[in-house]
């Protein structure tokens, strides 16, 4: 396979790398399916509530086994009913 | 890093080609020679979509998702839809495809590259043998339903590095009715315990409208007992989609109090609620 085959199937299955799914619920809950970090910035620049977006801008610097408090009632669900 | 080389990974993997015995369904089923189970899977595995996300847990992000076609469970609610159950769909994984893919989402800033589906375990044999083609593999997280045998689970060990676990129904008449598999809490509990000695472990549940009784409390009881350390992640954002207007319980979002109600109690029962 040649390099330019692997990059022409790259760009096919990245055809949905560039589109972020975004429902608001008539109750105002925002939910988010395929977040990228500048998603998470605007909804951080609007004041969502919650920890939800906070704690994943923040992620780059939590490790596995840190310790979280439970998160007050999130107005931002990221992400949802995701397959396994 | 691995342990295990994932090359000698993947040809322990290859039987499972001949004789599939990835998943709890045990179809025996050779793939090899066109014969298919219950995913209805090949030999091929497919990728459709691939991307670094942030939404996933705090201690994941940016995180790498490859998402494959093709999944041993017929969720009702399922966001991926067709994606997930038709392992035809999307771009072939081979060596080359993922080695590129890894320096695209290492520039991206992706900490881990995380197999989703659809279900990994039944991709299991390409995923290894893609892996073992690639240099400077970054962590493993494997996203699973968990319905893998004992024998999937053993191809993983020194391979994957965290393991992100969907506990989705606390009894088995729920799994029955929605995903449509028998047995589904035991073999979930078994492989929870044997993935905890191997990786490190994250155990996801979606609440479900009208599933905090049946289902969200029997879960967060048993991990109180038996693995009240583990990182455990309640996600709150369920919305209808696919066959889930099929069924009643599922027709609707998750009411907004129920999220914070399974929050306060699984602190309650002393989980080390995460996200």
């Amino acid at each position: 396979m040649t390099a330019r085959r692997v990059s022409r199937q790259q760009v096919r299955a990245d055809d949905e790398c560039t589109v972020s799914d975004i429902r608001i619920g008539t109750d105002g809950r925002v939910h988010v399916f395929g977040t990228s970090r500048e998603i998470l910035e605007a909804l951080a620049a609007i004041g969502v509530r919650g920890d939800a977006v906070r704690l994943r801008l923040a992620g780059a610097s939590v490790t596995i086994g840190d310790d979280h408090s439970p998160s007050s009632a999130p107005a931002t669900r990221t992400p949802d009913n995701q397959p396994s | 890093m691995p342990s295990v080389s994932t090359a000698t990974r993947a040809a322990q993997a290859a039987d499972h080609d001949r004789q599939c015995l990835l998943c709890e369904h045990r179809c025996g089923v050779n793939r090899s020679a066109g014969e298919l189970g219950r995913c209805k899977a090949g030999t091929e595995a497919r990728i459709f979509r691939h991307r670094v996300e942030h939404g996933e847990e705090p201690q994941l992000v940016p995180s790498h998702l490859f998402y494959l076609s093709g999944c041993d469970l017929r969720c009702a609610f399922c966001i991926a839809e067709e994606k997930a159950f038709d392992p035809r769909i999307g771009t072939l994984l081979d060596a080359p495809f993922l080695q590129q893919a890894i320096v695209w989402g290492r520039e991206r800033g992706a900490r881990n590259l995380q197999w989703v589906g659809g279900e990994p375990t039944i991709h299991i044999p390409a995923i290894l043998r893609a892996l073992s083609g690639c240099r400077d593999t970054p962590p493993i997280v494997w996203k699973s339903d968990f319905h893998a045998t004992p024998e999937a689970l053993e191809l993983l060990r020194g391979v994957v590095d965290i393991h992100v676990a969907d506990f989705k129904f606390g009894n088995d008449a729920c799994a029955e009715r929605i995903a449509g598999v028998p047995r589904y809490v035991e073999i979930v509990e078994r492989n929870l315990l044997l993935a905890r000695e191997s990786a490190d472990l994250i155990v996801r549940h979606l609440l479900l409208p009208g599933h905090f009784e049946c289902c969200f409390l029997p879960v967060a009881r048993w991990l109180a007992e038996h693995l009240p350390e583990i990182p455990f992640s309640i996600r709150d954002g369920y919305l209808p989609r696919w066959q889930a207007r099929h069924h009643d319980d599922l027709a609707n979002p998750l009411p907004s109090d129920i999220g914070p109600l399974a929050r306060r109690e699984a602190a309650m029962l002393g989980l080390n609620v995460v996200g």
